[in-house]
């Protein structure tokens, strides 16, 4: 399903002293299995943006349209909406609530009036896509460890089959195990069910690994939009906004100014490790 | 006197878990035989993945957990001294993860004046207290918000301030930046190190961020209870294998150049940032 969002502005608290314009003129396209990394500091409007998405805040001006339709125009349609596009908050964990990993994940789907077997089928196959082994699911989620907690409650949303999905700060207060199963759990539901992910972070490095277009918010705008390699060679930029570029991109821009024939959009440590070799070869020869 | 000395610390406690065959107990072990000294005035990290033990350690030092066997000691008090809790609380001052949960009041002043007033001092000493902590954290002007309309970063200065304001010799801060954006993690970074450095405040510093424990005097590990490695940044990190196996990383330069020298290249084995990367290439190239 194709989002296309036009002239979208959103103004908090508007006519009190407390008005506060949180997106100013936003125009993105985003593409049915594209992978986007939404980024920006905090206060910068990536939050406010994905919570339009799904209908949650209406647009103070400008619309959002899903397969070229406005999602406003028929409110009987947002409840449809809000399944295709599904929408995991921060510290998605939180809203653990029943008494089994299993329950948990059939939340959704039970309330969308499906068979007993679609719903089984829906819950194992989100639960195994994230990662959850079968040994866990009579377990109650409270048990669980926080990496896991949160992979649960990734499968919730995903047990609804949404054909887009929303992560908000998926990996932040994780540690470097947890994130980067969280990571893997993401990468692997792109890649298999084909859907869009729309990751907002503040992590350049996680951003770095999955994304295929990063967009960065700045000040209620889309200040830049581009892939990963034209997002990160430009650090100097990324941080004016208040955000940084993966360590690599630092080490070969400051290389290229010392007058060393690199490239300067290098952000991985693997194609660090390659470039860097060949840079040494070169020098030796 | 050490500002902090542990002697076979150990943690365990009971977890209870229902079952269909009634309730189900089972003992766990949090920290176990931990022995640490921390100097006055000393910059530590504690490293550890989730549950390695390293915020049930970090709750020792302020007495909000008491040890099931060995001793800690805070600038010399037995935290099991329950006639000291106040003055080791006072001593050791501690910071949380999330700046939400922790402010109290509805004005920032107010916020960093409650730790004092309890303390029962003077009104004319609280203000001054309070001037001098919100000057330290560079977030004077802010003295008249409310707490709500500050970021994240801001937050946790004001969480800072509000330690700051009890005169401690030593903060402990448990995750301090993980819900912050660059810019916050920036600010509250720059503000630790600062009270260090100027302040000689001794700082114990839990975090998961490498670039934030590369900055400390001296690192600990913690995995599975256990302290398994200690020392300073450049000897630990310059063992990337052993620290993955602990689920941990290193930093994206870190990993780099061990990666370079297991193929060949002759590299440093201590780089952890990007000055000492781009350095050490640099020389690499004049040498050759």
């Amino acid at each position: 399903m194709s989002i296309k969002i036009s002239h979208l502005t959103h103004v908090y608290n508007e006519g009190t002293a407390f008005e506060k314009k949180a997106l100013d003129d936003v125009s993105i396209e985003i593409q049915t299995g594209e992978f986007i990394g939404l980024i920006g500091h905090t206060g910068s409007g990536k939050s406010t943006l994905i919570q339009h998405l799904n209908g949650i805040i209406p647009p103070t001006s400008g619309e959002i349209l899903l397969d070229g339709e406005n999602i406003h125009k028929d409110k009987a349609k947002l409840k449809e909406v809000r399944r295709r596009i599904g929408l995991a908050f921060q510290y998605p964990e939180y809203q653990l609530f029943e008494m089994t990993v299993y329950k948990d994940v059939a939340f959704g789907p039970t309330n969308m009036q499906l068979s007993k077997e679609e719903i089984h089928e829906s819950v194992v196959s989100a639960l195994e896509t994230v990662g959850i082994p079968h040994e866990l699911y009579e377990k109650s989620p409270f048990e669980l460890s926080g990496g896991q907690k949160r992979r649960v409650a990734i499968a919730g949303v995903l047990a609804m089959n949404p054909e887009v999905l929303i992560l908000d700060e998926p990996t932040a207060g994780l540690d470097p195990r947890g994130r980067d199963e969280i990571l893997a759990a993401v990468g692997r539901l792109h890649r298999e069910r084909g859907i869009t992910v729309i990751l907002v972070s503040h992590s350049m490095e996680d951003v770095a690994k999955l994304a295929d277009r990063i967009i960065v918010m700045h000040k209620g705008k889309a200040a830049m939009t581009g892939t990963p390699r034209e997002i990160f060679s430009c650090p100097a930029e990324l941080e004016g906004m208040g955000l940084a570029a993966p360590q690599m991109s630092y080490v070969f821009a400051s290389l290229k100014e010392k007058g060393f024939d690199v490239p300067t959009d290098i952000y991985t440590v693997e194609e660090a490790k390659e470039a860097l070799l060949k840079l040494v070869k070169q020098v030796k020869v | 006197m050490k500002m902090v000395k542990a002697e076979g610390l150990s943690y365990a406690y009971t977890r209870l878990t229902e079952t269909d065959h009634g309730t189900e107990e089972k003992k766990i072990t949090a920290l176990e035989q931990v022995d640490i000294e921390i100097e006055k005035g000393e910059f530590i990290v504690v490293l550890g993945h989730n549950g390695s033990g390293k915020s049930t350690f970090a709750k020792h030092i302020n007495a909000l957990l008491q040890p099931t066997g060995g001793t800690l000691w805070v600038k010399g008090m037995d935290t099991q001294q329950e006639e000291k809790v106040w003055d080791i609380r006072q001593t050791a001052g501690m910071v949380f993860q999330n700046p939400d949960n922790q402010l109290v009041a509805t004005v920032v002043e107010e916020d960093i004046a409650f730790g004092p007033e309890n303390m029962g001092i003077e009104p004319k000493e609280i203000r001054r207290r309070v001037d001098d902590a919100l000057a330290t954290v560079r977030m004077s002007e802010f003295a008249a918000y409310t707490p709500s309309k500050l970021s994240g970063g801001q937050k946790q200065r004001i969480a800072i301030a509000g330690v700051l304001a009890m005169k401690p010799d030593c903060i402990v801060l448990d995750e301090p930046t993980a819900m912050l954006d660059p810019v916050g993690r920036k600010e509250v970074m720059e503000t630790i190190e600062r009270l260090n450095r100027e302040e000689g405040i001794t700082i114990i510093l839990i975090t998961h961020y490498m670039d934030e424990a590369v900055r400390g005097d001296r690192v600990y590990v913690i995995d599975d209870g256990h302290l398994v490695m200690q020392g300073h940044p450049k000897e630990i990190f310059a063992q990337v294998e052993t620290l993955k196996g602990y689920g941990l990383d290193v930093p994206q330069v870190t990993e780099t150049a061990y990666l370079l020298r297991k193929e060949g290249i002759d590299l440093p084995g201590d780089i952890l940032t990007i000055e000492e990367m781009v350095g050490a290439l640099c020389q690499l190239k004049s040498a050759i």
